[in-house]
């Protein structure tokens, strides 16, 4: 059985559990040869869903959505909040083992509970605003994980912290322009680099100690 | 994917088993201990376990050749199948109340009447100057993850193992020159992997060297060997071996040996009753995905066998 096979099936499977409808906004460049690459990865997943995922194509050139949500770059995947807050923003369409927190994270926004909130939100006195930058490839066989983690804790904090998921492959300035050597790498709020995989409780001490 | 299904995790609940590792030996014995109908829950700081980090797999019997990932695929999915529930955290404290076990992560704690603790191991570090200031600047630990960062590069593997090997012939892929630089006199790889690599014209071998220090400016620029000699590199990756994780096992007492390994015996037990053990992070001398997986398996007939014991209903 090729493993493209499995993988398929369990990208339906997983689509299936979303619970209510959800809408992504994609920001695209209709002259950029990646946006029919992206728009097909997408397609798939909504193909999967029944029903339950959509997203709007929204052209980079709408300079009023765009300042809104201060977009710069195409694609720009984002998941907006039943509050209307942006928790996570992907920079390329998910490949590789970047599907899978991708959909665990559309689970959580359609209505499945997060395993991660009621400790957020016990702790969301504690940190300020922050912006968390993933850097990450899809042959990284740990990025997921830290991935998965950030995002369930932007999912679960009401847009007080905003994940933003960068595949330095796709996005090869972003990588160059942090010099990055090593993924995970991960930013926040610009400040110190953490580099490799720390675990859901060394990120949530790193919020709370870099934003007293 | 993760399955962290709240809906399908009850914390109020006395688990039959609960798994420790995201590994192979973690989902084995999971899927076992799921067909004997215990309770079963796997907890893991990493889905995959290091054999995630390899890039190709062809000692794994019934499967030619496939990536780690995977083959972690397809571990993956037999256990949705089986709707087995995976957690993504890190049990910190383990606690023996009356006739079960109590597991505290910061996120949530946990009941269960026996624990499988498969936890793997950690890259062994080389321990020398220069290792710890350029991790991630030219230091890694795993080629899959940073070895495209090397493409027309030069790098260096520090090993001689099998994995090292491995790591090798992965990083000539893409890189421009992969020396193995290793201490001892030959290669310890499986005959199929040295023979890919002394048949690699991209692959060059130092034997009886250590690398004493890494050097560079901001990134590594090259090693400095017990010589004396330097050698000019890009990246440096490190394979050396790991160390059991074992530490949330010693904390309740659980015994282990010299090299910090989890004593077991043929039943995948540890001294102390209702405490399984499988894996990488037991003391078995020979490890591998396949054997840790009967060990996992083991364990997961022996834990039946003591819940069952217990005279708990399924």
């Amino acid at each position: 059985m090729p493993a493209s096979y499995i993988i398929n099936r369990m990208i339906k499977e997983e689509m299936g559990k979303i619970l209510n409808p959800i809408q992504l906004k994609v920001f695209i460049d209709k002259n950029q040869l990646n946006t029919e690459k992206t728009l097909s990865i997408l397609n798939n997943f909504k193909e999967k869903s029944n029903g339950n995922l959509n997203y709007e194509t929204i052209s980079i050139e709408n300079s009023e959505l765009s300042q809104k949500y201060q977009v710069n770059r195409s694609p720009t995947i984002l998941f907006i909040n039943s509050e209307g807050n942006e928790v996570i923003r992907y920079l390329s369409a998910p490949e590789g083992s970047e599907v899978k927190p991708f959909i665990e994270a559309l689970q959580v926004l359609s209505g499945k509970k997060n395993y991660y909130k009621k400790s957020i939100n016990e702790n969301l006195n504690k940190i300020k605003s922050s912006t968390i930058k993933v850097m990450v490839s899809k042959t990284c066989a740990y990025c997921h994980e830290l991935v998965n983690t950030i995002s369930q804790f932007a999912l679960g904090s009401s847009g007080k912290i905003k994940a933003e998921i960068i595949d330095i492959g796709e996005n090869p300035d972003i990588g160059n322009n942090y010099d990055i050597e090593t993924v995970p790498y991960t930013v926040i709020n610009n400040q110190t680099p953490i580099l490799g995989l720390i675990s859901p409780y060394e990120l949530l001490q790193q919020l709370i100690n870099k934003n007293p | 994917m993760y399955n962290i299904d709240m809906e399908a995790i009850n914390l109020e609940k006395t688990y039959d088993i609960i798994v420790l590792g995201g590994g192979p030996t973690a989902i084995g014995c999971a899927i076992y201990a799921k067909r004997f109908a215990m309770d079963v829950l796997i907890i893991g700081k990493i889905f995959g376990g290091l054999i995630a980090t390899t890039h190709v797999v062809e000692n794994y019997p019934a499967i030619s050749s496939i990536s780690g990932q995977g083959l972690m695929d397809m571990f993956k999915e037999h256990m949705n199948s089986l709707k087995i529930p995976y957690i993504s955290d890190e049990i910190r404290a383990i606690e023996e109340i009356d006739d079960h076990f109590e597991l505290h992560s910061f996120f949530q704690n946990f009941k269960t009447y026996s624990i499988c603790i498969a936890t793997g191991s950690i890259r062994r570090k080389l321990g020398i100057p220069g290792e710890d200031e350029y991790a991630g600047k030219g230091v890694s630990y795993c080629a899959t993850c940073d070895g495209p960062f090397y493409k027309d590069r030069v790098v260096c593997v520090i090993g001689g193992s099998d994995s090292a090997a491995k790591e090798a012939l992965f990083l000539a892929q893409n890189t421009s020159k992969v020396y193995i630089i290793y201490r001892g006199k030959e290669i310890r790889a499986e005959p199929i992997n040295k023979k890919k690599v002394y048949e690699n014209n991209k692959i060059e071998i130092i034997y009886n060297t250590n690398v004493v220090e890494i050097i560079g400016e901001g990134k590594v620029k090259s090693v400095v060997f017990d010589s004396g000699e330097m050698l000019d590199v890009d990246g440096v990756f490190i394979e050396i071996g790991s160390i059991p994780n074992s530490d949330i096992a010693k904390r309740i007492g659980v015994e282990v040996n010299e090299k910090n390994e989890i004593k077991i015996n043929r039943k995948s037990e540890t001294n102390i009753p209702g405490i399984f053990a499988a894996g990488d992070v037991a003391d078995a001398p020979f490890k591998q995905a396949i054997t840790g997986v009967a060990e996992g398996v083991i364990a997961a007939y022996s834990a039946f066998d003591y819940v069952k014991e217990m005279n708990i209903e399924y």
